[in-house]
């Protein structure tokens, strides 16, 4: 015998402690065994049988086995070591790194699902956001003009101001809320802008009334009593040519934003009863396919909205153009819509810095406390003395106009044939009024033609004498 | 050539009915690879003394790799042992039979630590979520997933 240990390949008998099979003679293919372990098997096993008084031995498969069996299990740390001994077996594999990388991507992978959802949501916002972005700035394009396009932000995405980016990217929810009724979300925006507001020059020393205003006034100012005064007039003019009486005007008792609240609220009732009343004709009816009539009509009316609402800077773009064009012909719209030369330069004209609020403080208050000169400043400033619209041709003014006229001619139709009392209070502009005028005309003035009797034998006839 | 499983309970059976199993322990039966009964008692003082309970092994294809479903017969009049970690329908809280499962661990090994698991307790009382349990408890014990929190009942 020599001096070095024994190995497994001394044992008399190998007891395989997985599978419990033992190495005889006769067993015929010869099966690979291991010893992983330094320990002696579980005295427990050994009061049942003397046979398992061996180091724990097994077959190389089983053993491989089992702790294939237990990967990913809560038992898995525990089957990589002896059960008795507690010793750490050592599995020798071709585990290259990248096996070793990919595991373990694989394994946090799964943990972090939800960073997937982030990333997913991530991009359809920037999608979203893109999409406005790039809309708003069409928009702004094509209603304040190339010129002053430039002159505001320049082509380079890049170098626009964060608020400016913010106000481009409500363009179209703007456009679509004018739309439904909410007129004055557009003009906020509009006199909001961030480089329209402030930056007056006060270097100016000709008193000329400058005109045209800012769009600060325009959208808070001129334009709500415009529209008031269009509605106010429109709805009298209305009653005179269609010959019916105004309903009778509901008492608003309640100015501000209670009365408006109130008003709100009676509106949504009153649609509600609306609603109420045509589900009971249609429940008269048995008319079950009228409700899918209805989804479908008006999912039709809001993408007619959304459209019409997105294609009003194109619109006011075409109609400023004509306007412009007339103007050639006519001084005096000329002269209304301050039409003037474009930027001669062969460069852009360079962009215009803003004036902060510090800077217009200490403009105001330069020389001593002067609360006129202060007030005459803001004032001057908030009426749009200001010197880019003085520099360049105020495109988005004729624009606004041609706007305001293409809303008093609108060429918009019902969407279906409905009583004249009905059209009476939907028309909303010349074109709807001049429709219901012919229409009523032509119902007042519907005669059934006569005939005579030349087809007729006269002698066949009760004629008077004549 | 008959599977490892099969060979394994073969020679199980074998030394179980050619040396006799451990003290309170008994074969009721074993017909087949699949399912054996065993009758265990506890010896010497316990609060267990001279009651003896029916133990119901199940094995599958994969045995000894993959554990017994093991659990106590509660039926035709047999009964569970009230036990902090037997439920009412049987089934044993118990770690050997889980996670701590080990292919060197052998049928009457298993008899041996649940004789044992009984012969330590101080109280006889059911777990406490006894009644949670038993109402959705599945029909194989091996699908639940116990917490072995208390050892050192």
């Amino acid at each position: 015998m020599s001096d070095r240990p024994p190995t497994l390949d001394d044992l008399r008998v190998k007891l395989c402690y997985i599978c419990r099979d033992e190495e005889t003679d006769a067993a015929a293919p010869p099966r690979a065994w291991v010893h992983p372990c330094t320990c002696t098997v579980s005295p427990i096993l050994i009061s049942l049988n003397p046979a398992y008084s061996t180091k724990l031995v097994a077959h190389e498969a089983c053993l491989l086995a089992w702790v294939k069996a237990s990967e990913g299990t809560g038992r898995e740390a525990r089957a990589r070591q002896c059960p008795q001994c507690k010793f750490q077996y050592e599995l020798e594999s071709k585990n290259p790194a990248i096996l070793r990388f990919l595991r373990a991507t694989d394994k946090y992978l799964s943990k972090s699902d939800i960073l997937f959802y982030f990333a997913g949501f991530y991009f359809i916002v920037r999608a979203v956001y893109r999409g406005h972005l790039g809309y708003g700035a069409w928009a702004l394009r094509k209603y304040v003009g190339d010129e002053m396009f430039d002159l505001l932000l320049t082509n380079d995405r890049e170098n626009w101001p964060l608020i400016a980016k913010f106000n481009m990217c409500l363009v179209p929810m703007g456009l679509v809320l004018n739309r439904i009724g909410l007129p004055y979300t557009l003009s906020a925006l509009l006199a909001t802008w961030p480089t329209f507001a402030f930056q007056a020059d006060d270097s100016r020393t000709d008193s000329t009334f400058p005109w045209p205003p800012s769009p600060f006034v325009f959208g808070f100012v001129i334009l709500p009593i415009c529209q008031q005064v269009y509605s106010h007039y429109f709805a009298k003019f209305k009653h005179w040519v269609l010959d019916t009486q105004p309903a009778p005007l509901r008492p608003r008792n309640n100015p501000g934003i209670r009365g408006w609240l109130q008003r709100f609220l009676d509106d949504m009732e009153r649609a509600a009863d609306a609603r109420a009343a045509r589900r009971g004709v249609n429940a008269e009816n048995g008319n079950a396919n009228e409700e899918g009539a209805i989804v479908t009509l008006d999912l039709r009316k809001a993408a007619r909205i959304v459209g019409g609402a997105l294609l009003l800077p194109l619109i006011a773009n075409v109609m400023g153009g004509f306007l412009h064009r007339l103007s050639t012909h006519v001084g005096l719209l000329h002269r209304f819509l301050a039409v003037r030369p474009a930027w001669k330069g062969f460069l852009p004209p360079p962009p215009l810095k803003r004036y902060t609020a510090k800077d217009l403080w200490q403009r105001a208050a330069a020389t001593e406390p002067n609360v006129g000169r202060t007030l005459k400043l803001v004032l001057r400033a908030v009426w749009g003395d200001i010197r880019k619209f003085d520099q360049c041709d105020p495109v988005w003014w004729r624009n606004s106009v041609g706007l305001g006229l293409f809303a008093v001619v609108r060429t918009g139709s019902p969407a279906r044939p409905c009583i004249a009392n009905q059209r009476c209070s939907q028309a909303k502009d010349l074109l709807q009024l001049l429709h219901l005028w012919l229409s009523q005309r032509e119902l007042a003035t519907r005669r059934v033609k006569n005939r005579d009797f030349s087809a007729v034998d006269p002698s066949e006839l009760d004629l008077l004498p004549r | 050539m008959a599977s490892i499983a099969s060979r394994r309970l073969a020679k199980e059976l074998s030394e179980i009915k050619s040396e006799g199993c451990p003290v309170g322990i008994k074969l009721v039966k074993a017909d087949d690879f699949a399912t054996w009964w065993f009758t265990i008692e506890v010896m010497g003082e316990s609060l267990y003394q001279s009651e003896v309970y029916t133990l119901q092994f199940r094995f599958d294809a994969q045995y000894p790799i993959s554990s017994p479903a093991v659990q106590f017969v509660v039926k035709d009049g047999l009964e569970a042992p009230i036990h902090p970690h037997v439920y009412s329908n049987g089934h044993i809280c118990a770690s050997i039979l889980g996670n701590e499962w080990s292919p060197v661990l052998s049928v009457t090994a298993v008899c041996v630590t649940l004789q044992s698991m009984l012969a330590s307790c101080k109280k006889k009382e059911r777990p406490v979520d006894n009644d949670r349990y038993v109402r959705n408890a599945p029909e194989n014990p091996k699908k639940t997933q116990f917490e072995y929190h208390d050892d050192s009942v």
